[in-house]
């Protein structure tokens, strides 16, 4: 927190001489502030997915505040801060730096990041939060939810740029390293490592996820991603990986050994959009890291303007994991599962405010959370199937 | 009397080529405009597209290129966004959420007068923008050449 305190003071610092205009140096002072936010209510048929539970609606709601200034043609920084409740866990109020950094341009084919910066890895990872983008209320669980395939933001230095246009085909590339942290999988199902059909030798089992950190950090990390735009108006396609190492601070936790293996993520997207279509699909691996998981996730997500108003949406997604280490207990098949069949219809007023509905039939409990007690839970039924319906708005500005 | 009608031939020739780059210039709907300092008198479709996207973002004689948009319910830049970068305005702003949220730029600005928009590039060296075809422009900016 001291680093990022720092960070956002050195960038404020930074930012504010944009708007100094005695300072003594030659400053402009384009600042832009920009935001973006949103509401939801959910009911499910029985277990918590998303922003939604059983026979009461969740709040699930969000707003983030963007700020970009450039006090010279080389130097720009950028900071978001967000405020709301993440996604699956309606009940938790966060307030976190989405990203504060600053860019130096070289050249349109090279500008040097440095910073807490959003990760660039696939389509939605630079855009987590923001909804204005997407035809769904929510980014599909299987790569975007609490899996560990992806994360927000990285903390380090990285570059980035474009190269012109050669023959209508156009390559945007990043790389980068320093840290990068991941929302556990464990933390956000606490059921996960508790719903084993044996309990470990040494009790009746515990309160699973309880105890487990937030987030897992990947120190040593090394990313990039290739985007490539192809003469086709609006498609483009690209690969993302990044690999580091498991920080284990004095151990502990469901399925965590000594000394935990690398972890690497690797993925493919393809994007097409048009006036009416956006045509969406990603794959990803993630593979080892704490618990030696691997974790096989995609999706397929679909939408068309039948007016400039009204959007139709349809989302196949899914995600497989597997956990190789011996944790304390094996998770209940369902527990390594999920597969999401969504369909949505959207109203954009403009577009930057819209309202969405959707339902979601689920399969699998990997991110469907079962909302029952972790002692009780391998001596009954386990519903294994879930239905959400979801209705909200959302807005950028 | 060959010379004469020879130079006379060239002439004609060059109105023509004048008359149809000005109707191909009128048939976009808008003129592009520069400060009168701009060296440049043509620019691509392709290239204006990536100037007004900041895929481009510094012109080939120096300095930063300063782009400006007219609003976006403005008839202008309707046509222009569907003729330059052909698509729709909602994806052009569409394409801006992506890039300011995720950090890596800001859209141009958006003024929703073009008296505004000459008085822009009138007064920065850097800038481009547009207006409509019918638009009188004046001496305070240049009108700059659109080709495929």
């Amino acid at each position: 927190m001291t680093k990022i305190t720092s960070l956002a003071s050195a960038l404020g610092f930074v930012a504010s001489l944009a708007v100094t205009p005695a300072f003594g140096l030659d400053l402009k002072s384009d600042v832009a502030i920009h935001g973006f936010g949103g509401w939801a209510v959910g009911d499910t048929d029985g277990n918590k997915y998303l922003g939604g539970a059983s026979n009461r609606g969740f709040d699930a709601r969000s707003f983030a505040l963007n700020i970009a200034a450039q006090p010279t043609d080389q130097l720009s920084v950028h900071a978001q801060a967000f405020w709301g409740t993440p996604t699956g866990n309606p009940e938790v109020l966060v307030s976190e730096l989405d990203f504060a950094f600053a860019q130096w341009k070289f050249s349109d084919a090279a500008n040097l990041r440095a910073g807490i910066v959003k990760t660039p890895f696939g389509i939605y990872t630079e855009l987590f939060e923001v909804g204005t983008v997407r035809p769904f209320f929510d980014l599909p669980q299987g790569m975007y939810g609490p899996s560990e395939v992806i994360a927000k933001g990285y903390f380090g230095v990285g570059f980035t740029g474009r190269t012109g246009s050669v023959d209508g085909w156009e390559l945007q590339y990043d790389i980068y390293g320093g840290e990068i942290e991941l929302d556990s999988l464990a933390a956000a199902n606490p059921l996960l490592f508790s719903a084993g059909p044996e309990p470990a030798a040494g009790g009746e089992g515990g309160e699973g996820g309880e105890g487990e950190a937030p987030t897992r950090k990947l120190v040593d990390m090394l990313g990039g991603r290739l985007n490539l735009s192809t003469p086709l108006p609006g498609l483009r396609f690209g690969f993302s990986a990044f690999t580091g190492v498991p920080e284990v601070e004095g151990g502990g936790g469901a399925g965590m050994g000594d000394s935990p293996k690398s972890q690497t993520v690797i993925g493919a997207h393809l994007e097409y959009l048009s006036d009416k279509w956006a045509v969406r699909a990603e794959a990803a691996q993630r593979d080892g890291g704490v618990g030696d998981m691997n974790i096989d996730a995609s999706y397929l997500e679909v939408s068309y303007y039948l007016t400039e108003a009204w959007q139709l949406a349809a989302r196949y997604d899914q995600a497989d994991l597997e956990v190789r280490e011996e944790p304390e207990r094996v998770p209940l098949p369902s527990f390594t599962e999920h597969e999401d069949i969504a369909l949505g219809v959207n109203y954009w007023f403009s577009p930057g405010f819209v309202m969405k509905a959707s339902i979601h039939w689920v399969s699998g409990n990997l991110f469907a959370i079962p909302g029952r007690n972790p002692k009780i839970l391998r001596k009954m039924p386990l519903d294994s199937d879930t239905t959400l319906f979801q209705v909200g708005f959302q807005f950028s500005f | 009397m060959k010379q004469a009608q020879r130079s006379l031939a060239v002439i004609v020739l060059a109105l023509a080529i004048v008359a149809t780059a000005s109707r191909a210039q009128s048939a976009l709907g808008f003129k592009v405009v520069v400060h009168p300092s701009n060296p440049l008198s043509e620019l691509s479709h392709a290239e204006l597209s990536r100037l007004f996207l900041k895929k481009t973002t510094r012109w080939n004689h120096g300095g930063t290129v300063a782009p400006v948009d007219l609003a976006p319910d403005h008839k202008s830049r309707r046509r222009f966004s569907e003729e330059i970068h052909r698509k729709e305005v909602r994806r052009v702003q569409s394409y801006w959420q992506r890039l300011i949220f995720s950090g890596r730029a800001t859209p141009p600005p958006e003024l929703d007068r073009e008296s505004q928009v000459l008085e822009f590039v009138a007064d920065n060296r850097r800038a481009i923008g547009y207006v409509s075809a019918t638009t009188a422009v004046g001496d305070g900016v240049k009108v700059i050449k659109v080709t495929d």
